[in-house]
C-alpha cells in the first residue's frame, strides 16, 4: 500500500522534477555518508589498542580492547578526571533544563495570559534582545561573573544564571500559551481554583509536547556547552570541555583512548536524541519559529 | 447599596489578586534579567570609556583600537575579514543551498525522514566533538588526504591542513559548511510544511514547474522564517569563535572578531598578562555599532520585500 502510493508519486513528478530529484538524492547520500562515516571509524578506533591505530586506521579492530573505556575514565581533566567530568556535565545539563523551564514557563505563561501594564512591552523586548548583536558584553560578563558577583565557579550559587525567563524558550512557550483555550482554566477559576494552581494543573500540561522538546533541546545544548566551563567553571570541566581541551594531548593519552573519551559524550545524546527525535522534529518544524 | 458596593469591589479584588500573582510570577525573571544582563550590557559600555582605577571618562582604548588597526601585524584586520567572509559565505552559498536541498526534503526525496535525522546529527553531538571528528578528518594519513592524493592534488602535506597557513581558514570555512546545514533545514522545513496544501494542488493544475514553486510559491510564503533566520545569523558575525576556538585557537590566519575578544577576555581576565577588560569591551563597542545599523537595515529591507509580496 506505502509503496504504492510511493511510487505513484513519483510517477506524478515531471521528467524535469526527477532528474533534480535523483541528482539531489546522490548529494544527499555523499553528504549522509560523511557525517556518518567520521562517526563509525571513530566508534571501532576507539576499541583499538593505539599499536594497531597506528598501523593501520581503517581495518577494523583485531581484538575489541573494552578496557580504552577503563582507561578513559581515569584520564585526568583539570583537577578531576572524566568521571568527575561526566557528574559535571550531568548536573549541569539537569539544573539548567530544571531552572530554566521552571522560571521560563512561568514567564511566558504570565506574558502571554494576563493583562497587566508593561506586557506587550515584556514581549517586544525579548524578542528584541534577541536581534541585537552584543559583542562586546564578555568582557561586563567575566567581570560580573568572577569578581562583582564571584558565582563563577561555585556550583551552590551558579544556578543563578539559569533562572532567566526570557530567553529562546520564553518565545516558543509564549506562542504555545498564547494558542491555549481559555475554557478549562475560565471553569477552574469558577470553582476557585488559585492562578498557580490553574497555571500548574491546567495549563501547563497542555504545553507538554512543546516543554519536553524545548527540554530535550536545551539539555543537548547544555551537554554540548563547553564555553560556560572553559570561562567561568574552570574547576569543574564538563565531558565536552574535555573532548577540546584533551585533543592537543590525544597522542600522550592514546588516540583511541581518546576515541572512549568522544564516544563516552556522544552516546548520552544519541539516545535522548533517538527517543525524542519524533517529537523534536515535530515541534521545531510545526510549531516551530514564527516569523 | 451594598450589593452595589460589592459588585463595584469584587471585580477589584480580583484584578489585586491577579496583578498579585502576575507581580509574584515576574519578579524573579525581571530581577534576573537586570542582574544578568542589563547591567553587564550596561556596564560594557561603561567599561570601553575606562581603565581600571581611573574614575573619569577616556577614550584610550578606542585610541588603542585605531593604533592597532595602523600595526603591520594587526590581528584585527584579518580577523574582521575572517568574520566577513564566513558570514558572506553563510549567506550567500550555504543558505540558498540550504534552502534548495530542504525543498528537495520537502518534496519527500526518496529517504527524506533519514536525511533529515541525520543532517541534524552535528547540531546534536555538539561542536566540541564534531570539531574532534573533523580534525582526524583532514589528518595526516586521514580519509581526505587519502581521497586529494586519489584526486591528484598538489598542496603540501608537511604542516598538515589545519597547521599550514595557507589552508587553515580555508578548512574552518569549510567546517562550517559541513556541520552547518542541519538547524537551518529544519526551521526552513517547518516553515514549508505550514504552507497551506491546496496551494500547492492548485498551483499543479495550472503546471507549475520544480523551479516556479519555488521562487514564486515557497520563497514568499516562508520569507518571514528566513527573515528571521538571516537577522539571527548576522547578529553572530562578531560574535562567532567556536570554530577558531576550537580548530585552530592559534592561527592568526583563522581569527575572527569574536574569538579575537574571546581570547583577549581570557588572558585580561587570568591577571597574569597585565592586560585590561576594557580594551576587548571597547572593541566589542566598535563592532556592536558597525552591526547594529547594518541588521536593523538588513530588518527594514525584508519588511520591505515581504509586504510588496503579500499573498
Amino acid at each position: 500500500m506505502g509503496k504504492r502510493l510511493k511510487a505513484s508519486r513519483w510517477n506524478l513528478r515531471t521528467r524535469q522534477e526527477r532528474i533534480i530529484l535523483s541528482v539531489i538524492f546522490v548529494i544527499f547520500v555523499v553528504y549522509a555518508a560523511t557525517l556518518i562515516y567520521p562517526f563509525i571509524w571513530t566508534a571501532y578506533n576507539s576499541l583499538k589498542n593505539t599499536r594497531e591505530f597506528n598501523r593501520d586506521q581503517f581495518a577494523l579492530p583485531a581484538v575489541l580492547q573494552w578496557e580504552n573505556y577503563e582507561k578513559a575514565f581515569s584520564v585526568r581533566v583539570g583537577n578531576t578526571n572524566i568521571v568527575g567530568a561526566l557528574i559535571n556535565s550531568v548536573w549541569m545539563t539537569v539544573g539548567s533544563v530544571v531552572f530554566s523551564l521552571a522560571v521560563t514557563s512561568l514567564t511566558a505563561y504570565v506574558v502571554a495570559r494576563y493583562k497587566f501594564p508593561g506586557a506587550t512591552l515584556v514581549y517586544s523586548i525579548s524578542v528584541f534582545i534577541q536581534t541585537i548583536p552584543l559583542v562586546g558584553t564578555m568582557p561586563a560578563n567575566y567581570e560580573l561573573l568572577h569578581m562583582t558577583l564571584g558565582i563563577a565557579n561555585k556550583p551552590l550559587l551558579w544556578w543563578l544564571t539559569w533562572t532567566g525567563g526570557f530567553g529562546f524558550s520564553f518565545l516558543m512557550l509564549y506562542s504555545a500559551f498564547k494558542n491555549l483555550s481559555w475554557n478549562y482554566a475560565e471553569a477552574a477559576f469558577i470553582d476557585g481554583a488559585s492562578h498557580f494552581r490553574v497555571y500548574a494543573k491546567i495549563m501547563l500540561p497542555m504545553v507538554k509536547p512543546i516543554l519536553v522538546a524545548m527540554a530535550v533541546v536545551n539539555a543537548i545544548s547544555a551537554w554540548n556547552d563547553y564555553m560556560t566551563s572553559y570561562m567561568y567553571m574552570t574547576d569543574y570541566p564538563t565531558l565536552a570541555l574535555a573532548v577540546y581541551s584533551l585533543s592537543s594531548q590525544a597522542s600522550r593519552i592514546g588516540i583511541p583512548v581518546y576515541f572512549a573519551i568522544i564516544m563516552l559524550t556522544v552516546i548520552p545524546t544519541l539516545i535522548v536524541f533517538a527517543l525524542f527525535q519524533e517529537t523534536i522534529m515535530q515541534n521545531m518544524t510545526t510549531g516551530g519559529l514564527k516569523g | 447599596m451594598t450589593s452595589k458596593e460589592k459588585r463595584v469591589r469584587l471585580p477589584s479584588q480580583k484584578r489585586r489578586r491577579e496583578l498579585l500573582f502576575v507581580g509574584l510570577a515576574l519578579f524573579w525573571p525581571i530581577m534576573q534579567f537586570i542582574v544578568f544582563w542589563v547591567v553587564p550590557n550596561f556596564n560594557s559600555i561603561v567599561m570601553a570609556f575606562r581603565v581600571p582605577d581611573g574614575e573619569t571618562f577616556t577614550i584610550v582604548n578606542f585610541q588603542r583600537f585605531f593604533h592597532e588597526l595602523q600595526q603591520p601585524n594587526s590581528p584585527i584586520i584579518p580577523s574582521f575579514w575572517n568574520s566577513i567572509i564566513l558570514f558572506v559565505v553563510n549567506i550567500f552559498v550555504q543558505f540558498p543551498l540550504v534552502i534548495l536541498l530542504t525543498y528537495v526534503l520537502f518534496k519527500k526525496v526518496y529517504g527524506h525522514k533519514f536525511f533529515r535525522v541525520i543532517f541534524y546529527t552535528p547540531a546534536i553531538l555538539g561542536a566540541s566533538v564534531t570539531t574532534a571528528l573533523y580534525r582526524y578528518l583532514i589528518s595526516a594519513n586521514g580519509p581526505v588526504e587519502h581521497m586529494l592524493d586519489w584526486m591528484g592534488v598538489e598542496y603540501s602535506k608537511q604542516l598538515g591542513l589545519l597547521g599550514n597557513p595557507e589552508t587553515v581558514f580555508l578548512m574552518i570555512v569549510l567546517y562550517g559548511f559541513w556541520t552547518g546545514v542541519g538547524t537551518n533545514m529544519i526551521m526552513i522545513l517547518g516553515a514549508m510544511n505550514r504552507v497551506p496544501d491546496e496551494i500547492f494542488d492548485s498551483a499543479r493544475i495550472d503546471g507549475v514547474g520544480f523551479w516556479r514553486e519555488l521562487f514564486q510559491i515557497i520563497l514568499p510564503m516562508i520569507w518571514p522564517t528566513l527573515t528571521t533566520l538571516i537577522i539571527f545569523s548576522m547578529t553572530g558575525i562578531f560574535t562567532n569563535s567556536a570554530a577558531t576556538m576550537l580548530l585552530a585557537p592559534d592561527a592568526p590566519e583563522a581569527s575572527t572578531i569574536g574569538w579575537y575578544i574571546t581570547r583577549f577576555t581570557m588572558s585580561a581576565g587570568s591577571g597574569l598578562t597585565g592586560e585590561i577588560l576594557n580594551y576587548p569591551a571597547a572593541v566589542g563597542l566598535i563592532f556592536t555599532a558597525i552591526s547594529f545599523p547594518l541588521i536593523m537595515f538588513t530588518k527594514w529591507l525584508c519588511d520591505k520585500i515581504t509586504n510588496t509580496v503579500e499573498y
